[in-house]
Formats: structure tokens, C-alpha cells, sequence
């Protein structure tokens, strides 16, 4: 998104660059072809959505940015400063929170993962619980909460970490839809406090533009970016814009621009 | 609500708002919590009373000569001659050695199962190595070995506790790789994203993600053991609830026998309860009660 501008105002050098990314898996049942030549740039403090045809490889692109996966050809740059902690906090659509850690060990993993003293990483953990409500479910296990009240484990685990970005991989995507817009209020209202670099992979366009700051197309395998767009509300924002005509129109005009990926990926499916 | 008459859809559904209709409400749930509870005590009473009864039938049908008393010593009989063995010391003796075989095999077999298992499960030249050799050697009966082990040991109680041993140590190294290859390939992508490596991802995630796997190796090689020490002591012992059991046949002591059936039968069920016990206490997470939505049966 190099001739993209952004509206928020803190945004500045970029925290991903990626340059001619293809990604290609080779195995017994089959190659796939996921990602043809991705150039893109993500700008530190601004919120990324990417949009797309189930199997257009946006979920590879994401691993790719944090580290989980390498590309095939191209190569990924990121300018973050992180430390001990890890440059990018995941948070993934489901099975991402340990079973057998409590809300309180899972939120703090990933300090504890990068040596993080307990008192100081359980402060920190029980911030982002009361952040995320789930104080007084501290030492309950994952099974004993919904749905919902586990993905903001999750969601409070990546913002504990303390990485300067954030990566989401269909992060709602599992929820009911009541408790989805709920989540997607707590998303907002969190990053606008926070402002870190955030990558959420979604394909709810509704999602897309209540979330981002631009939304990325992609097009149907091999994923290649059809078409970035920057979302046209200002911030501070809250799902009450999903009334007005004009989320109605930018809704309509990304349906049309992806509905021809989507229907060649149903022909592959 | 069944004093209620239903009420159409689309009608107003606001609850009741006077006085009365919240006492109506509270006397259904009243009702419906006495049913419910009702229903518990009985499953409880039918779940105690059907053995109660069956053992009764026995005494009646050997007393009364349906069944052949020489053969099916009825009940109160064999709690008498369990009594007087208990009292005499020998049923004590008997037990003593067959636990004693029992716990070391068990806690040798298990011990040596989870390490093998564990650094099979994270060492992956061991597992390329010891893996098929170990999967074949799970299919021979492990009760085939033992006039290999006599042969080897003599008639001393390493050949017996070796037994319980061998057998345990396959099911838990087994159940405890398993547990670790097993383990969601979505949890491992997250400890990695999280830089989680090395001994704590060993200790955070492999490990408790194993712990399940493992604690069903143990519980099914718990009741496998009792099996294999019964047989051991069957054809190899001189003393031992098997050897009881054995030689009652030999001397044709039904009630000696059944009071060592029940023996062992118990034994079993200690053995299994203390595994369930020592589980419950390794994984709260699995125990803790909670919202788990249970579908619970008419």
C-alpha cells in the first residue's frame, strides 16, 4: 500500500514491508499455489484488513508477516523494535487459548514465554482481564467459559504480550453474531486506546470496514491483492456507523469488487 | 408451568407482572427442583439395589438347591470363610504379596513408560528408531514372556514384578507418545508464535497436552496388571491371591476361591480408583466443573 494514505494522524514509518511474496505448498494431495507476488506495506499504528475468498492464502500471508511461515520467493521486512517479547502477538480463530491453563497463565504466556518475572507479567495479565471484562475469571479454565469469553483470552493474551503488532487470523470468525459485535466494540475501543500495528484477516466485510484503517482484496487463488482501499470513517468509531448509507455503499462496492474471486474459489472448493 | 395455559406466539410474552404469578413461578420451580431430585435418589436406590438383589437370589437358589451349592457357595458362606482367612492371617499374607508385586511392576512399567514415551514424543531419531520395534513388541502377549523371564530370573519375584513391568511399561509408552503427537497441531502453532521452545514448551504445553493420553495409559494398564500378576501367580507363585485362587481350584475350595476373586476384583478397583484419584488431582482443568454443557439422558 505504498500510494495508500491513511487516516489516522500517528501513523508513520511502516512495520511490514513485503516484497514479491509468493508462497507455494507442495504436497502428496496436491500443490497449491497460495500467494503470487504480494507487495504490500502495513504502516506502524494503523489497522489492516484483509478481505478474501476462503483459500486465497490470507491467512498464509499473516503467518508469513509473524514469522510462522516463510515464503516460497520474496522476502518480508519488519521494522519493529520488540525486545524480549516477541515483534508480533497472534491471536487466532479458536484453539489458540491452552486448555490447561487457566484465564490468568494463559493471558501472561506469552511474558512468561519471554522470561518475564510472574509478579510482573500476572500485573500486567490482570489489566488486559479487567480490560477485556473477564475479571474474577482469573483462575477459571477455558472449558468453563463461552465462546466468546475465550477469544477475549485471546485477544487479551496479544495485547499482554506486549508486541508492537498484533495479528489476527479470523479472530470473530467462530462467534455468534450477537457476541461478534460485541467483540468487534471491545476490538475498537481497545486498539483506539492502544494504536499498535494490527493485520486482522476476516471475511466479513462488515468486519473489514468497521475495524480497518484499509482493507486489503485479495483475489482468488493464488492470492494476489486485487485492490486496497482505505476505509472512509474517522475515528473514534463504533458499530453505530454500520447504519449509515454510506457504510451501506462502501459495503456494496467491496462485495462487487470480490464477488467474481468468490466465485471462482467456489468452483475450486 | 404446567398450571399455565400456553400462551400463542406473537401475543405478549411479558412474564406475569404481579405478585401472584412470581409465587406461581417459584412453586413450578419448587416442583420441577423436587422432581429432579426425586428422580436422582431413585437411579441412585435402583443402582445399589440390583446387586443387593442378584446376590440375594444366589443365597435363595443355593439354599434352596437351583444352583449347586458345592460349586456356588452362597454368599453369607463365603463372607464367613472370608472372615475366618482374614482373621487367620492367611487372606493378609496373600494380598500382601500380590500388591506388593503389583505396585512395583506398576511403578517400574510406568515410570520407564512416560520417559520413553515423553523423549519419543520430542526426540524424533528415537522415535524413528524405537517406534515400529515398540509397536510390534505391544502385539506379543505379555504373558507369553514369562517362561522366557523364568528361565532367565529362576523362580525368584524379579520374573513376577518383571511381568506386571513389561506389560505396563508398553501401554503407557504407547498411550504417552500418543499423547504428545496428538496434541491439536493449532495449540503447538500458538506456543510457537508465543516463542514458547525448549524445556517450557516441554513443561507448558507438550507435557499438560500429554497428561490425558498418559493418565488413561496408566488407568487401562492399572486393571491390565492385576490380570497379568493373577496369571503369574497362577502357574508361578506359592503365595498371592492367584496362587489362592489357583490352588482352591486344585483342592476344590469353592468359598476359597471366591473370597479370592473378590480379593482381586477389589484390588483392581483400588487400584483404578487411586489412578482416577491421581488424576483428578493432575488435571484440574479436565475436572473443574463449570458451564460443561452435559446432555443428560432421559
Amino acid at each position: 500500500m505504498t500510494q495508500t494514505t491513511t487516516t489516522s494522524a500517528d501513523v508513520g514509518r511502516p512495520a511490514f514491508t513485503t516484497r514479491g511474496v509468493s508462497k507455494a505448498f507442495v504436497g502428496r494431495h496436491g500443490n497449491v499455489h497460495a500467494l503470487s507476488d504480494i507487495n504490500l506495506e502495513f504502516r506502524t499504528g494503523s489497522f489492516t484488513c484483509i478481505v478474501g475468498p476462503s483459500g486465497c492464502g490470507k491467512s498464509t500471508l499473516l503467518r508469513i508477516l509473524g514469522g510462522l511461515e516463510t515464503p516460497t520467493s520474496g522476502e518480508v521486512t519488519d521494522h519493529l523494535e520488540a525486545g524480549a517479547v516477541p515483534k508480533s502477538a497472534f491471536v487466532f480463530q479458536e484453539h489458540g487459548v491452552f486448555p490447561w491453563l487457566n484465564v490468568l497463565q494463559n493471558v501472561a504466556f506469552g511474558e512468561h514465554m519471554a522470561n518475564v518475572g510472574k509478579r510482573e507479567r500476572e500485573e500486567h495479565a490482570r489489566h488486559w482481564i479487567a480490560e477485556v471484562g473477564l475479571t474474577g475469571f482469573e483462575q477459571a479454565y477455558p472449558h468453563q467459559l463461552s465462546g466468546g469469553m475465550r477469544q477475549r483470552i485471546a485477544i487479551a493474551r496479544a495485547f499482554a504480550t506486549g508486541s508492537p503488532s498484533l495479528l489476527m487470523d479470523e479472530p470473530l470468525g467462530a462467534l455468534d453474531a450477537q457476541t461478534r459485535m460485541l467483540m468487534q466494540e471491545l476490538l475498537v475501543r481497545l486498539w483506539e486506546a492502544e494504536r499498535k500495528t494490527v493485520v486482522l484477516v476476516t471475511h466479513a466485510i462488515e468486519e473489514a470496514l468497521l475495524l480497518g484503517d484499509q482493507i486489503v482484496m485479495m483475489s482468488a487463488r493464488p492470492g494476489r491483492v486485487k485492490e486496497v482501499i482505505d476505509v472512509p470513517f474517522s475515528r473514534p468509531r463504533d458499530v453505530a456507523i454500520e447504519g449509515t448509507s454510506e457504510f451501506a455503499q462502501a459495503r456494496q462496492s467491496i462485495w462487487e469488487s470480490l464477488r467474481d474471486e468468490v466465485q471462482l474459489s467456489v468452483r475450486y472448493a | 408451568m404446567t398450571t399455565t395455559t400456553p400462551r400463542p406466539v406473537g401475543a405478549s410474552a411479558v412474564a406475569d407482572p404481579n405478585a401472584a404469578g412470581a409465587a406461581e413461578l417459584d412453586r413450578a420451580m419448587q416442583r420441577d427442583f423436587r422432581r429432579e431430585r426425586r428422580l436422582k435418589a431413585r437411579d441412585l436406590l435402583l443402582a445399589v439395589l440390583t446387586p443387593i438383589a442378584l446376590l440375594l437370589l444366589w443365597e435363595v437358589a443355593a439354599r434352596t438347591g437351583v444352583l449347586d451349592a458345592r460349586l456356588f457357595t452362597p454368599p453369607t458362606q463365603i463372607a464367613q470363610r472370608g472372615w475366618e482367612m482374614l482373621l487367620s492371617g492367611e487372606l493378609w499374607t496373600h494380598t500382601v504379596a500380590t500388591v506388593g508385586r503389583l505396585v512395583t511392576g506398576l511403578v517400574l512399567g510406568s515410570v520407564f513408560g512416560v520417559l520413553a514415551g515423553l523423549l519419543m514424543g520430542v526426540w524424533r531419531p528415537l522415535r524413528a528408531a524405537l517406534g515400529p520395534t515398540f509397536t510390534a513388541l505391544y502385539a506379543l502377549p505379555k504373558i507369553a514372556i514369562l517362561p522366557l523371564l523364568l528361565l532367565i530370573f529362576g523362580l525368584t519375584e524379579t520374573p513376577k514384578v518383571l511381568s506386571v513391568a513389561i506389560s505396563v511399561f508398553f501401554v503407557v509408552q504407547i498411550n504417552t507418545l500418543a499423547g504428545i503427537v496428538q496434541i491439536d497441531a493449532r495449540i503447538i502453532e500458538a506456543a510457537r508464535a508465543y516463542r514458547a521452545s525448549g524445556w517450557k514448551l516441554f513443561r507448558y504445553v507438550l507435557l499438560p497436552g500429554a497428561l490425558p493420553s498418559i493418565m488413561t495409559g496408566l488407568r487401562v494398564s492399572a486393571g491390565m496388571a492385576v490380570i497379568v500378576i493373577t496369571a503369574v501367580e497362577f502357574v508361578a507363585s506359592n503365595d498371592g491371591l492367584g496362587y489362592l485362587i489357583w490352588n482352591s481350584w486344585q483342592l476344590f475350595q469353592p468359598e476359597k476361591m471366591f473370597v479370592g476373586l473378590i480379593a482381586v476384583s477389589l484390588l483392581g478397583a483400588i487400584a483404578t480408583g487411586l489412578i482416577i484419584l491421581l488424576e483428578k488431582a493432575l488435571l484440574p482443568w479436565k475436572h473443574a466443573g463449570g458451564s460443561k454443557r452435559k446432555a443428560t439422558k432421559p
